[in-house]
């Protein structure tokens, strides 16, 4: 493995979803992704590792997306960049997550190229 | 001389009301030279316009007689000592007792100096006075009956006017009777309408209660009505979300699966995931209907209004219907006036409306036909109409035209939608200030017009 690969973490408590955003990943030739179901692990995980980017659900039991953000946003040294998947088209989340310091929010479903086409975008800025 | 209103008084004093009455005297006496020496000093003698007429009698039993035969009679000079020496009284006994008669004036005639029973006799029954035989003084006679006389007509007008009195005084009663009835009818009356006011007041206060029930009633009903159609809100809002993530996966792993250029997929099982891309898409469009009537529902529905031109969302719009349309064999042409229109509404709600439109058409209208879409500047609005040559839809049916769900029922089943599709187009026509417009065709079809506000230059 790489160790310049871009270091990805996904958490999401579908499990068709996060298998989804690991495959997409995958074809995108990006195989350095950690993924959870559990948000309390995926909180574990970013605790402990530095990710490049953090791919999120919003709604999910325990620690929300917003949770994730807010925690990631303050306590972080090396912060991620953050791409928020949700299904709740007609809420003000998504302007809630952006405010709160999301790079990207998608609506589910969303074209896999065009989440792919946002993670390249992330990285490139990162360098 | 006599006034006119005492003569009135006389003609109703005495018994015989012609005016050629006398006034009788009678002349009891055993003595016939005193029968003489009366009528020749009182018959014929006027007295306040009458004539004074004379009788005799010369016993109890015939003075008597002529009494109670002559009630009118106004004056008898009466001889104590007829009979007996008691007759005089006994007479008086008898007119005042028997018969009753005060009215009749008396002038005791004596010959004996007996003043202490004629005193006695004087003060016992009214008795206008006393003549003596002794001095024989006959203009005494004359003066003491005009007296009697007098006394006689006065006592009579004072009947008379007792009588009237009387008479007054039972018309009174009489009236004060009628004013009594007619207090205790007016009364009765009053209690009545007293009564009836407060039954009537009764049932306004019921009615009150009872309205005041129903709109209780009918506010808890509307509060329910308004609860369960919130509750219906929620849960379509809520399964639109739900769906989203397995539509979700469907769809990417579509994408993922089409898109990978290593994979040694069969052309039939290429297509086999096509169809399932296709069929989610679909499932997608569905979801999102639903969502947007959910959200029409919850007053939540939003539009972005911004200047755009119509022309090129038609184009796009009839370029990703065109596989549709031929897969039915219909033809799609959109009959370009202009290069540009341009209009205030929401672009992506646009697209919504006319690809409702087009899609209606394709599905409601007949196989190997075609559907034509014009637009064109009219007024204040642009006007995109779409048109097909199917059956048209049903007058009865037209007013369920854009209510959701109804589906206008004379379309064939097999047809899918969920019937929300012109519900939504017709309510985003309005967010956007426009309006939506139907008309069938003659001899066949349909016409449906979508106005948007035209920005005027």
């Amino acid at each position: 493995m790489n160790d310049m690969q871009p270091k990805i973490l996904i958490i999401d408590d579908d499990a068709a979803s996060l298998a989804l955003v690991k495959a997409a990943l995958s074809q995108g030739q990006y195989d350095n992704v950690d993924a959870f179901l559990n948000s309390t692990e995926g909180q574990k995980s970013y605790l402990e590792n530095d990710y490049d980017i953090l791919i999120t659900d919003l709604r999910m039991p325990v620690l929300s997306g917003f949770d994730i953000i807010t925690e990631v946003q303050n306590t972080l040294k090396n912060k991620p960049g953050i791409i928020v998947l949700t299904a709740q088209a007609e809420s003000d989340s998504a302007q809630r997550a952006l405010d709160m310091g999301a790079q990207k929010v998608f609506f589910k479903p969303y074209k896999v190229a065009e989440l792919l086409d946002a993670v390249d975008g992330l990285l490139a800025a990162r360098i | 001389m006599l006034s006119p209103a005492n003569s009135a008084v006389k003609d109703d004093v005495l018994p015989n009301s012609s005016s050629t009455w006398n006034w009788k005297v009678l002349l009891a006496d055993d003595d016939a030279l005193f029968h003489k020496i009366g009528h020749a000093l009182l018959d014929g003698v006027e007295f306040d316009g009458h004539a004074i007429e004379t009788f005799t009698s010369h016993d109890y039993a015939s003075t008597c007689l002529f009494i109670k035969e002559n009630p009118d009679t106004a004056l008898v000079v009466l001889d104590v000592f007829m009979d007996d020496d008691t007759t005089g009284y006994r007479v008086i006994e008898y007119v005042r007792n028997e018969l009753q008669n005060n009215e009749l004036r008396i002038l005791l005639h004596t010959g004996d100096a007996n003043i202490e029973s004629e005193e006695t006799a004087l003060e016992k029954y009214a008795i206008s006075g006393y003549l003596s035989k002794l001095n024989g003084d006959h203009q005494q006679l004359l003066i003491k009956a005009k007296l009697a006389i007098r006394s006689y007509h006065d006592i009579r007008h004072i009947q008379h006017l007792s009588h009237k009195n009387t008479e007054l005084e039972k018309e009174v009663e009489v009236r004060m009777r009628q004013l009594l009835d007619l207090s205790a009818k007016l009364q009765t009356e009053a209690i009545t309408r007293k009564q009836a006011q407060e039954s009537l007041k009764e049932m306004n206060d019921n009615l009150e209660l009872e309205i005041e029930k129903r709109t209780l009633d009918a506010e808890l009903a509307k509060e329910d009505a308004i609860k369960a159609s919130q509750a219906k809100t929620e849960f379509l809002s809520r399964m639109s979300h739900e769906l989203r993530t397995p539509l979700n996966a469907i769809l990417g792993f579509s994408q993922l699966l089409l898109a990978d250029k290593k994979t040694q997929a069969s052309e039939r099982q290429v297509e086999s995931v096509e169809q399932i891309s296709i069929a989610g898409k679909h499932l997608l469009y569905l979801v999102s209907e639903i969502l947007d009537l959910s959200r029409i529902e919850a007053g939540k529905l939003k539009v972005n209004i911004d200047g755009l031109d119509v022309v090129p969302i038609i184009n796009d719009c009839v370029t990703s219907m065109q596989q549709t349309a031929k897969d039915r064999n219909i033809s799609l042409t959109f009959s370009e006036k202009s290069d540009s229109l341009w209009v205030m509404a929401d672009g992506i709600r646009v697209k919504q409306t006319v690809l409702n439109l087009i899609s209606n058409a394709i599905k409601y209208g007949p196989s190997d036909d075609q559907v034509e879409i014009s637009a064109v500047a009219n007024g204040q609005y642009v006007n995109v109409k779409v048109k097909d040559n199917g059956k048209g839809v049903n007058p009865s049916m037209q007013e369920f035209l854009f209510k959701p769900f109804e589906r206008c029922k004379n379309t064939e089943l097999d047809v899918e939608g969920t019937g929300v599709g012109l519900t939504i187009t017709k309510e985003l026509m309005e967010l956007m200030k426009g309006k939506i417009e139907y008309k069938n065709q003659r001899p066949s079809g349909c016409e449906f017009t979508l106005s948007y506000p035209k920005i005027i230059n």
